[in-house]
């Protein structure tokens, strides 16, 4: 056994450093009615160590996460929960914030109608009558000791997903914790906050604090974590020393077998990657000149004269950095943003639409980056809201539950969505099988042009395969699709041609054989230097 | 900003529609103001045949301005109140003016009344339901107009200087129900009590029935005062339940307008025979005593009140003495005297 | 797998079997309310026996009729996320303007009821548009509607009755097969607002709407529409039932329907309808206004002290609300 390998040792004995674990989560079984989340889990965290848990999605990390952060009360699992050796019993979140646990949780939770400033400092001292110009003063000390680009006043309302995500991990900061829980922080932030986020994570390592660590991107868990424990099916599998990461040894006991390609072969025209920017054959979705305005400055525009053209079996790539407006850019062609000038033609025929149901029949399909704002409906279950494009094809009055079902099984079979059934409400679902939902609704109509906006947020590895292999099918029968991704790899990996786009304008467009994260990244960073220094 | 944009332009749209409903729906409405036309017509015939009785007396009132201010005009209430007034000052000569607000906002009757003290007064008929209008009878009262106050009674507290307070008394006929009802079921049994809501007046009746059947009928049993309320389906549904509660319920009395409907239809649910008595001589509740679902209605006397009132302002006027309180009585209207009631509902028009 | 093979014993398969029976049946949502009205109707029953005699029965469950009819509009609006306070009013107004037409008008009685029916229908048009198409928040607009249609129904009534109705009306109040009409027209309109709540692709798309508006317009649900619908329906249905009250009374008086849409809202949120939209059954929505119902005539019946009354139904709705929810967060559903 080397000093750090494997925990063979028994609960409480010394290790080698001579203290107990910070943490210590001891035979944890969670039950959620006939699921099983967790079983018999063990996993103990070092002080002063990052701590990386992996897993499939719905392997159980979340639920781990939610049990030492006392979301889930003790009495509610088998199993004990040791911080510093002591066995400890919480019973709501408050128990673990008085043991200076600190959690961001995978699901954006920001009070909207509140400023950033307000979201840190909540429920910090200032009692009822919180000053909440002081609060917006300590906030913004704070954000600029943490060297984030926020600004304490902005209502939270009108932050992009990574801003949100940004307030969510400066709230947990500010309450000084001694155990940080970052359960899958970096899905919603761009590369470069995210090179930010590490560094701030190992200066405040090194002084002292513990901190635990999900994520779905490997290389991030390589690069960050100190050692690692490995959830399969709600068992803990393997649990490593940095010395021993090997990228396949971990998808291997993650997924339970080897992976051979995350990405899938490209076919066709593509794969010998002609030049830059012109499509294959006519395009099935081309955009012209297109503008949209800025929904608060007037005058101003979030998308500026973009052109650009997909065929049919084709994937295009759209870069740039979060609000650079790429999401924009596909709610227009979707119906959902008025277009102020330019138009969009599908196949030959310019499109005219004014919703997303007139562009649903035309054979427009997309999935929007955050699921829980404008994705699912949480009220009801996978089946309704797989279904819930193509209700009128189920019946015009009375819908045709039988061939609802179907279709529900159909697409969990296909998406291998991990579900107990199709029933199953989807707040249940873990969040990469959310995710799964929301593709198998889009392609419930068998749209020509699909437009996906960061379609793998929160999903983990072996499922990400399966969805580009979904993709990349569904271009070789003739879809035309363009995605959206904060991802290079993703990008680089998945899509034919790209475009990026910086302040809402065409920056950059090349085709597979000029293509490099390199050149993707310089095209989007350029942008934000430029914007800021506009600032 | 999308959203405020989007919600300023609306406003007017808003407005039009709202609008719009109102226009439709008095349209709906034209056959009751027909209704409130003819009202009109049948007062101004029955004030011109009576018209030339008055002015041979010793003190003349010929050519007084007096005023009747009050609220809620289409109400046919405060019509008979008004026809009490109007056509009592007909008979005495006064030159009398009705005075009523379309809603019962007291502020829009202080406006009519200043309205009415500007354009020269010698006297005022009031009813003071709101206290809101207690200043002004006050300030009137000062500035040396006779003022009479009806129908509501203004508390002993209050010094407004007025002529006379003439009202109801509910002690008076809470207990004249008592006596009727322990009369016709034979001095035994339960009374079931319902109140519209817990009011000083309609406790004050409940009370006095309560007593009354106590000293005058000891053996009859009178359950506690459940609140009805004024909602007619849940008010039957709450009297049913009443009834379920003790099997021996006899007789119901209800201190409000809606207790004969009430009553008799909890009745009529219930399968059981009751002797009912409740307020007011609306047609419906007068149709109920004639058909024998309910022994009788108290008639609150609007209509004398009101002419009596115009009495004590000419005393008033020709300085002659005149009483300070004045309860007035409320007979009950049985299947015996149910054709007067039906009379009076014909000479008022409503 | 090894633990599942241990699991798998005979006994212990039964014992999880009825463990997951149990548990599932305290998932469906409307159980919570259902053993509720169990408990209050038992507990007034040997409190005094007469409370399940027949006519108390019959006399709450018409009550509930009426109430019941706006109960299944107001439930699916507040479903499709908006609500409906003008409910009390427009029953009043309803019943007024069939009254004034039906006898001053002298129109057929089938019309004078679909031309009331028809106006509840367009103040629900107003309601919506006001709210969905204007972006007034429901409230005030249903408020302002609450304060205009009573208003209405005292000046179109000249602030009372409207008396005598043709005699055709007492068939309206008429009974049929043993129960008066009023209680028929429920029972049918309940059925079909249940099952289509559960099975029709408009009670799926109030649902959708109800739990995320934005999320159901991206996948092609006209949004606006739906709450259109539903405050359409509100209204007809309120109107509609301010016409049986009429019939029932024999009268049309502008004081019907008082105080039912705060008693509306509140029965169907104990019944289990979330007023944060998307939640919720008809069937849950009239169970709670059976309950509560129930313990306001329960609380007469068994001699409880008038005044202490509104409080004990106070008390047991939040009690209600309360155990529901603890249900709720241990079972799901
Ligand atoms: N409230 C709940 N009720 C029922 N089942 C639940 C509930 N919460 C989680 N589960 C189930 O527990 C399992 C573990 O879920 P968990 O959220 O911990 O997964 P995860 O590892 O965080 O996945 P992801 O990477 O997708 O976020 C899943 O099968 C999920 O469906
Ligand atoms: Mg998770």
């Amino acid at each position: 056994m080397t000093p750090d390998g494997r925990t063979g040792a028994p609960a409480g004995a010394p290790s080698a450093g001579g203290s107990p674990p910070a943490l210590e989560l001891e035979s944890i079984t969670k039950r959620f009615g006939g699921v099983t989340a967790l079983r018999d889990a063990t996993v103990r965290v070092r002080r002063g160590e990052v701590h990386g848990l992996v897993g499939e999605n719905g392997a159980g990390k979340s639920t781990l996460l939610k049990i030492l952060d006392g979301q889930y009360p003790a009495g509610s699992y088998e199993g004990v929960v040791r911080i510093d050796g002591e066995a400890v019993a919480l019973h709501a979140p408050q128990d673990a914030r008085a043991r200076g646990i600190a959690i961001v949780p995978q699901e954006t939770s920001v009070i909207e109608t509140l400023s950033v400033g307000e979201n840190i400092c909540f429920g910090e001292g200032g009692g009822p009558f919180a000053d909440v110009r002081a609060m917006e003063r300590h906030a913004a000390a704070f954000i600029d000791q943490l060297a984030l680009r926020l600004d304490a006043r902005t209502q939270v309302a009108r932050l992009s997903s990574s801003q949100k995500q940004l307030v969510m991990i400066a709230r947990a900061l500010y309450r000084r914790p001694r155990v940080l829980i970052l359960d899958e922080p970096t899905s919603a932030l761009t590369a470069e906050e995210t090179a930010r986020l590490f560094a701030l994570v190992r200066q405040l390592r090194d002084g002292g604090l513990t901190c635990i660590f999900v994520s779905h991107r490997l290389d991030e868990v390589s690069e960050l974590c100190d050692r690692l424990s490995i959830l399969r099916d709600g068992r803990v599998v393997d649990e490593l020393a940095r010395a021993d990461f090997d990228v396949e040894r971990i998808i291997g006991s993650m997924i339970g077998r080897r992976l051979t390609d995350l990405y899938p072969e490209r076919t066709g025209d593509a794969a010998d990657a002609g030049p830059a920017a012109a499509p294959a054959a006519p395009p099935a979705l081309a955009v012209e000149r297109l503008s949209i305005r800025h929904p608060e400055r007037p005058g101003d525009f979030v998308v500026r004269d973009v052109s650009l053209a997909v065929a049919p079996g084709e994937v295009l790539g759209v870069g740039g950095l979060v609000g650079s407006g790429r999401s924009e850019l596909l709610g227009a062609i979707y119906g959902r943003h008025p277009i102020a000038s330019g138009r969009v033609l599908l196949g030959e025929r310019e499109l005219r639409i004014s919703s997303p149901r007139e562009a649903l029949a035309a054979g427009i399909g997309l999935v929007t980056e955050d699921r829980k704002r404008d994705g699912l409906l949480f009220n009801l279950g996978l089946r309704e809201n797989v279904t819930l494009a193509y209700l009128r094809s189920l019946g015009s009055v009375v819908l045709d539950r039988g061939r609802e079902r179907e279709i529900a099984q159909e697409a969990v079979r296909r998406f291998s969505i991990a579900t107990r059934s199709i029933e199953t409400p989807v707040g249940q679902l873990s969040g990469g099988n959310q995710q799964k939902v929301m593709l198998a609704r889009a392609l419930e109509r068998g749209p020509r042009v699909l437009l996906l906006d960061e379609p793998t947020v929160g999903v983990d590895v072996g499922a990400k395969a399966e969805i580009y292999r979904l993709i990349r099918a569904l271009a070789d029968a003739g879809v035309a699709v363009v995605v959206v991704s904060s991802e290079s790899a993703e990008l680089l990996g998945l899509c034919d041609r790209f475009v990026v786009l910086r302040d809402g304008a065409v920056v950059d467009r090349f085709g597979l054989g000029e293509a490099s994260e390199t050149r993707l990244m310089t095209a989007a960073m350029a942008a934000k230097t430029s914007s800021e220094e506009e600032r | 900003m999308w959203e405020q944009d989007h919600g300023r332009r609306p406003w007017r749209l808003a407005l039009l529609a709202i609008a719009a409903i109102l226009a439709l729906v008095t349209a709906a409405g034209c056959g009751s103001s027909s209704d409130d036309g003819d009202s009109a017509a049948t007062g101004a015939q029955t004030t011109a045949t009576t018209a030339d009785a008055g002015g041979e007396k010793e003190c003349s009132v010929e050519g007084k301005k007096i005023q009747f201010v009050a609220p809620l005009k289409s109400n046919p209430t405060m019509q008979v109140m008004a026809a009490g007034f109007e056509q009592r000052a007909k008979e005495l000569g006064f030159d009398a003016t009705v005075l009523m607000t379309d809603d019962a906002e007291p502020q829009r009757i202080l406006a009519l009344g200043q309205q009415a003290m500007t354009q020269g007064s010698d006297g005022m008929v009031i009813p003071p339901y709101d206290a809101a209008l207690y200043p002004f009878i006050k300030q009137a009262s000062a500035a040396g107009i006779p003022i009479i106050t009806t129908h509501s009674s203004v508390p002993d507290s209050e010094d407004l200087g007025m002529k006379q307070d003439i009202h109801p008394d509910p002690a008076q006929y809470g207990a004249e129900a008592a006596r009727a009802i322990g009369e016709q079921i034979g001095g035994r049994g339960t009374v079931a009590v319902t109140q519209g809501g817990f009011n000083p007046i309609e406790n004050a009746a409940a009370e006095a029935f309560t007593a009354a059947m106590k000293e005058q009928y000891p053996d009859v049993k009178v359950l506690k005062s459940q609140v009805e309320g004024f909602e007619p389906a849940a008010a039957i549904s709450k009297a049913v339940s009443v009834l379920q509660s003790d099997g021996s319920i006899v007789a119901a009395y209800s201190t409000t307008g809606g207790g004969p409907r009430t009553w008799a239809g909890a009745a009529d649910q219930a399968g059981k025979r009751l002797v009912i008595i409740g307020m007011d001589y609306t047609r419906p509740n007068l149709d109920l005593v004639r058909s024998g679902k309910v022994y009788a209605v108290v008639a609150q006397p609007i209509y004398e009140e009101h002419a009596d009132a115009v009495d004590a302002l000419k005393a008033a006027i020709c300085g002659e003495p005149v009483e300070a309180e004045v309860s007035a009585e409320s007979p009950l209207v049985t299947t015996d005297n149910v054709d007067e009631y039906y009379d009076l509902l014909d000479r008022t028009g409503t | 797998m090894e633990e599942r093979r241990v699991r798998a014993t005979p006994g212990g398969a039964d014992d999880a079997r009825a463990r997951r029976l149990l548990y599932q049946t305290l998932r469906v949502p409307e159980v919570g309310i259902l053993l509720a009205l169990v408990v209050a109707v038992a507990v007034f029953a040997l409190v005094n026996p007469s409370f399940v005699a027949w006519a108390n029965i019959e006399s709450n469950v018409r009550t509930i009729a009426f109430i019941g009819i706006v109960g299944v509009g107001q439930a699916m609006l507040i479903i499709a996320g908006e609500f409906d306070l003008s409910v009390g009013s427009v029953a009043a107004l309803g019943a007024v303007v069939a009254a004034i037409l039906m006898s001053d008008h002298g129109l057929p009685i089938p019309l004078a009821v679909i031309a009331a029916v028809a106006l509840g229908l367009l103040i629900g048009l107003v309601n919506g548009l006001l709210t969905v198409k204007v972006g007034l928040p429901a409230l005030i607009v249903t408020l302002g509607m609450l304060f205009a249609a009573r208003g209405l129904a005292y000046v179109i009534s000249g602030g009372t009755q409207v008396y005598p109705l043709p005699d055709g009306v007492r068939t309206l109040s008429d009974r049929v097969l043993g129960l008066p009409m009023a209680i028929w027209v429920f029972v049918v309109l309940a059925l079909v607002a249940d099952v289509a709540m559960r099975r029709s692709g408009f009670g799926r798309r109030l649902y959708a709407v109800g739990g995320n508006r934005e999320a159901a317009q991206l996948a092609g649900i006209r949004a606006d529409r739906v709450k259109l619908a539903a405050f359409m329906l509100t209204g007809a249905l309120a109107a509609l039932a301010g016409v049986l009250v009429m019939a029932q009374l024999g009268s049309g008086d502008p004081q019907i329907g008082m105080n039912w849409e705060l008693a509306v809202i509140a029965a169907v949120v104990v019944g289990g309808i979330s007023l944060r939209g998307g939640v919720g059954s008809i069937a849950g929505a009239l169970l709670g206004v059976l309950f509560l119902q129930v313990v306001s005539s329960g609380l007469v019946v068994s001699g409880v002290e008038a005044t202490l009354q509104p409080v004990a139904v106070g008390t047991v709705m939040i009690a209600a609300l309360g155990i529901d929810q603890v249900r709720h967060r241990r079972f799901g559903g």
